[in-house]
């Protein structure tokens, strides 16, 4: 199936991407996710992110279904 | 318990100018039944980092899941704490030091609930909405912000 990652702040910039589509085992959860990025891109296991799944944030374990959106939060520093 | 608003846009493009701020306050003058407003504005500060000062900070936003999170902190404030009404503006892109990038601005019957809520407003933002600051230095080299919890 196909998940879309959105990623922002320093995140974007060491993606050097905003959001892009990931083709992943229809089974797959969001841990899963987290080691393709990983693999992907090491250094973003340098930034203390957090995942949000269709704009809510993910506390536990989530499974994904298609063309959910995925997106990865660094620290915020909003106010 | 208080009069609802419609959801309102909360982005503004820049620097929240000062006229603006004003602005808002004139337009309560016909709201006679509020007797306290409480404003709260956030600068940006020309901090050091080394030994170069931020000029600026460019904010971007995942602006859907930050206008749900605004929306949900309107609607929980409002059940929470007895005020009239609740106006909440955040800058996005380039600010610079010295300019407003949050205006936070609660009216109320009495001023006891006004500071309460102004103060539990500005929380949630910092805590739940995710807006993402990046320090533009002097000599334009950056670093991300993380705010203090």
């Amino acid at each position: 199936m196909v998940i879309t990652i959105k990623y922002f702040g320093i995140l974007s910039e060491i993606t050097n991407k905003d959001t892009e589509n990931l083709i992943v085992e229809d089974n797959c959860n969001s841990n899963d996710i987290n080691k393709i990025l990983i693999e992907t891109y090491p250094s973003i296991s340098n930034v203390n992110y957090i995942i949000a799944v269709n704009q809510n944030v993910i506390q536990n374990i989530y499974s994904l279904s298609p063309n959910d959106e995925i997106a990865l939060l660094p620290p915020f520093s909003g106010g | 318990m208080g009069k609802q608003q419609q959801p309102k846009k909360v982005f503004m493009e820049g620097g929240i100018p000062a006229a603006f701020i004003g602005q808002s306050i004139a337009k309560h003058q016909s709201k006679t039944d509020i007797g306290a407003h409480n404003i709260f504005l956030g600068q940006v500060r020309a901090d050091k980092i080394g030994e170069k000062s931020v000029r600026a900070i460019e904010y971007s936003s995942y602006v859907e899941m930050a206008e749900k999170e605004i929306h949900e902190i309107r609607e929980n404030t409002f059940k929470k704490f007895n005020i009239t009404c609740m106006h909440i503006h955040h800058s996005i892109g380039l600010v610079a030091a010295g300019e407003i990038c949050l205006f936070v601005f609660v009216s109320s019957k009495h001023r006891d609930v006004s500071y309460k809520a102004s103060r539990h407003i500005v929380e949630e933002i910092k805590a739940k909405v995710p807006i993402f600051g990046k320090e533009i230095l002097e000599d334009n080299s950056h670093k991300w912000k993380k705010n203090i919890t």
